[in-house]
């Protein structure tokens, strides 16, 4: 399964949508999923960050009698090559990350937190200059804020932070045939099932379909959609009707695996929040990772497809309170 | 019902929990007659692999009565009594149907958490992390067992649940180890582990034509099971100099034909290797204690065949340079047990292979954490401990 965020804002150059509607054709050539260049704060921060951690780092494994003597604690140069490697390791591993790199920053956090423990066990001991250690405890302090902040920030999702909108793109090979595949698509019950983890959807007949997505506190987000573009055993494409609450368009392809692989299926959808606090709240509802969605949706199309059943730990013994939802 | 519940880092309990339903219209409900240690459960209880949730309910190795099928179950019966591989299989996804069942596609519930490490995730597995699915285990008195027509082994007649009950692993694993090795006649095949996996490992290639198996352990007792019962010659690596220059010793300065490492990521040895592993797992810094296999990735002959059995996390040091320039072949899975199942079961029939000798221990199923501790420092020449509900 492959899932792409496959655009991001709607810049200048995308005016020909006059709605959210999508292009016929399936995605194809590449497809942007890096962070962007230039994006949140917390990005570029992150960024000088991971540097940082690579300069202390090496600094950490060149020199560590040096720099033991800077901090003032005793000669412990195993123990600072030791950090040092963690520190390029996190910094490596934020600049080398292709997503927003909150992880390596959150590992960053700990870090500082095992720095700091280890600076107020120097202290403990007397064999430290106590005034070097406590300036070197004060500095790592405030860097662990700045991560800290940086951490926060990235983990906290894009969307919530700056409704845009989306497209994603997200791909699994079913072992059947395209036109069964299709059909099953297409069956009254299907949609509701495939999509059941995060919306109700329930055909109105002509092509048209009503979504609902409930959260928490009886708040609900819903809109129809209407089929568009249907070409049997190939293309089913969808797009929500003026006034829905949370535009959006969406697009299923099917395409003949090679051998015995069964057919290619790609969903496509499009997002396409409102500004101002509704777009905010839209966004929330959807949650963080509606790529993720599109994944769950497809593999729960090929677990039904292939096998009559969607695999499940549902009422699964266990010795927490109550039987397991997940 | 009563089942044996994971709390944390060695801490197993038996609880009170729901009883299993059925959830799926091609699930079936087991009674558990039997269940059986597994050295993998050890990674999880020791801490050394996550996704672990308090209270889950553990164990992948066991058998039972069938006491109630889904709506869609078309073969299996109520009363049937039957073994279940470890890893379920759909039986309809391009995996199953070219008999890799432990790479099943449709089997894992919970595909996002193995995704972001393995690019792809694997099958579902009984009683086991939540990367793998979080499936309630068979250490417990019923058991939900997924596509019952698929995973359910009715057992013959006239064999006792001792015979049986390996099937669910430990011997589909180790037979499977034996086949990765492609044997051909005059081979010589070494195993490194002679614990359940490698004992079955063992007899396993000698069923498939090897012409002699060297196991290698440092256990006395499991030593001696190698030689009485899987016919195979023994080295003791707490005894030798160097594990590499005996088997070289053995075979003639060739090497073994093919390595079977039955051992995986808590592996023991000696000497500074060892000690670095040692530390290095113990400060998280890396998943696996490696020396047994990187030992066997040295020891085989040019152009052989290295089978894993053994779990591992993501290794460090792996000597690839070793395995380019000798040429050497890489076989591993994780049991497609559904593929040997059938053919282990005419073995046992035919009197070829009885695992039951793997039982050293038994227990209730309400002494089932005391059975663990036993397994896990091998006290009083424990190879595996099995429960009865």
């Amino acid at each position: 399964m492959a899932t792409q965020r496959a655009g991001h804002d709607r810049g200048p150059g995308d005016g020909q949508h006059a709605g959210v509607g999508l292009a016929a054709q399936p995605p194809g050539g590449r497809v942007d999923v890096g962070w962007p260049r230039g994006g949140f704060n917390e990005e570029r921060l992150a960024r000088a960050l991971g540097w940082f951690s690579i300069g202390l780092g090496l600094a950490e494994v060149a020199a560590p009698r040096s720099l033991a003597r800077l901090i003032g604690v005793s000669d412990h140069r195993a123990l600072l090559r030791v950090l040092g490697l963690r520190e390029i390791a996190s910094g490596l591993g934020i600049l080398t990350t292709r997503r927003r790199p909150a992880g390596w920053l959150w590992a960053r956090v700990g870090g500082d937190v095992v720095d700091l423990a280890l600076l107020g066990a120097a202290l403990e001991s007397g064999n430290t200059r106590r005034g070097r250690v406590t300036a070197a405890a004060a500095a790592v302090a405030g860097v662990t804020v700045v991560d800290l902040l940086c951490s926060q920030g990235l983990s906290r999702s894009p969307g919530v932070m700056r409704p845009i909108a989306a497209e994603y793109a997200t791909s699994i090979t079913v072992g059947k045939s395209a036109d069964e595949l299709y059909r099953f698509w297409r069956e009254p019950q299907s949609l509701s099932r495939i999509m059941g983890h995060f919306a109700e959807v329930t055909a109105a007949g002509a092509g048209r379909t009503h979504w609902v997505v409930r959260a928490p506190l009886g708040q609900s987000l819903e809109w129809d959609a209407q089929v568009v573009e249907d070409r049997p055993g190939e293309l089913l494409r969808w797009e929500s009707l003026a006034g829905a609450q949370l535009p959006t368009a969406g697009a299923v392809h099917f395409r003949p695996a090679p051998g015995d692989r069964g057919t290619e299926v790609t969903l496509r959808f499009r997002f396409d929040p409102p500004g101002g606090a509704l777009g905010d709240a839209a966004v929330k509802l959807l949650g963080p990772a509606p790529g993720m969605l599109a994944g769950r949706a497809l593999r729960c199309f090929k677990s039904l497809a292939e096998t009559g059943e969607v695999p499940t730990t549902e009422h699964n013994p266990s010795a927490r309170a109550g039987a397991d939802a997940d | 019902m009563r089942a044996l519940c994971w709390y944390g880092i060695n801490d197993l309990r038996v609880e009170t929990v729901p009883d299993p339903t059925i959830v799926n219209p091609h699930d079936a409900i087991l009674r558990v007659t039997m269940s059986t240690t597994c050295g993998s459960d050890l990674h999880f209880i020791g801490g050394y692999i996550p996704m672990m949730r308090e209270g889950d309910v553990i164990g992948h190795e066991f058998m039972g009565e069938v006491v109630e099928v889904g709506p869609d179950v078309k073969k299996v019966k109520k009363g049937d009594r039957v073994v279940v591989p470890s890893f379920i299989g759909c039986g309809n996804c391009w995996y199953c149907r070219h008999e890799f069942w432990s790479l099943c596609d449709n089997t894992n519930p919970k595909p996002e958490l193995q995704e972001p490490l393995f690019g792809y995730p694997t099958a579902g597995i009984y009683g086991y992390t939540h990367a793998f699915g979080g499936y309630a285990g068979g250490h417990a008195q019923y058991v939900r067992v997924p596509h019952a027509d698929t995973d359910c082994f009715l057992v013959p007649e006239g064999l006792r649940d001792e015979q049986v009950v390996f099937l669910s692993d430990a011997a589909p694993t180790g037979y499977m180890g034996a086949d990765f090795c492609a044997i051909r006649p005059g081979d010589i095949v070494a195993v490194c582990g002679c614990g359940g996996v490698g004992l079955m490992a063992q007899q396993s290639a000698h069923l498939l034509g090897a012409e002699r198996v060297i196991a290698i352990d440092r256990f006395p007792e499991r030593l001696r099971l190698a030689r009485e019962r899987a016919g195979a010659e023994t080295i003791d690596y707490t005894a030798v100099d160097s594990v590499i220059d005996a088997l070289k010793e053995m075979t003639g300065g060739r090497g073994p034909d093919a390595c079977i490492d039955a051992v995986g990521m808590e592996a023991h040895g000696t000497g500074l290797q060892y000690a670095y592993d040692r530390v290095k797992q113990l400060l998280y810094m890396h998943t696996d204690r490696g020396q047994a296999l990187r030992e066997a990735i040295v020891a085989c002959r040019k152009g052989g065949t290295v089978s894993i059995m053994g779990v591992y996390g993501l290794m460090d040091k792996f000597p690839l340079g070793v395995l380019m320039n000798k040429g050497l072949t890489v076989r591993t899975a994780q049991q497609h047990g559904q593929k040997y199942v059938p053919r282990l079961l005419r073995h046992v029939e035919r009197g070829e292979l009885d695992p039951s000798y793997l039982v050293t221990h038994r227990f209730s199923l309400e002494d089932a954490p005391r059975g663990y501790e036993m397994f896990k420092e091998k006290e009083d020449g424990c190879v595996r401990a099995v429960f009865t509900p």
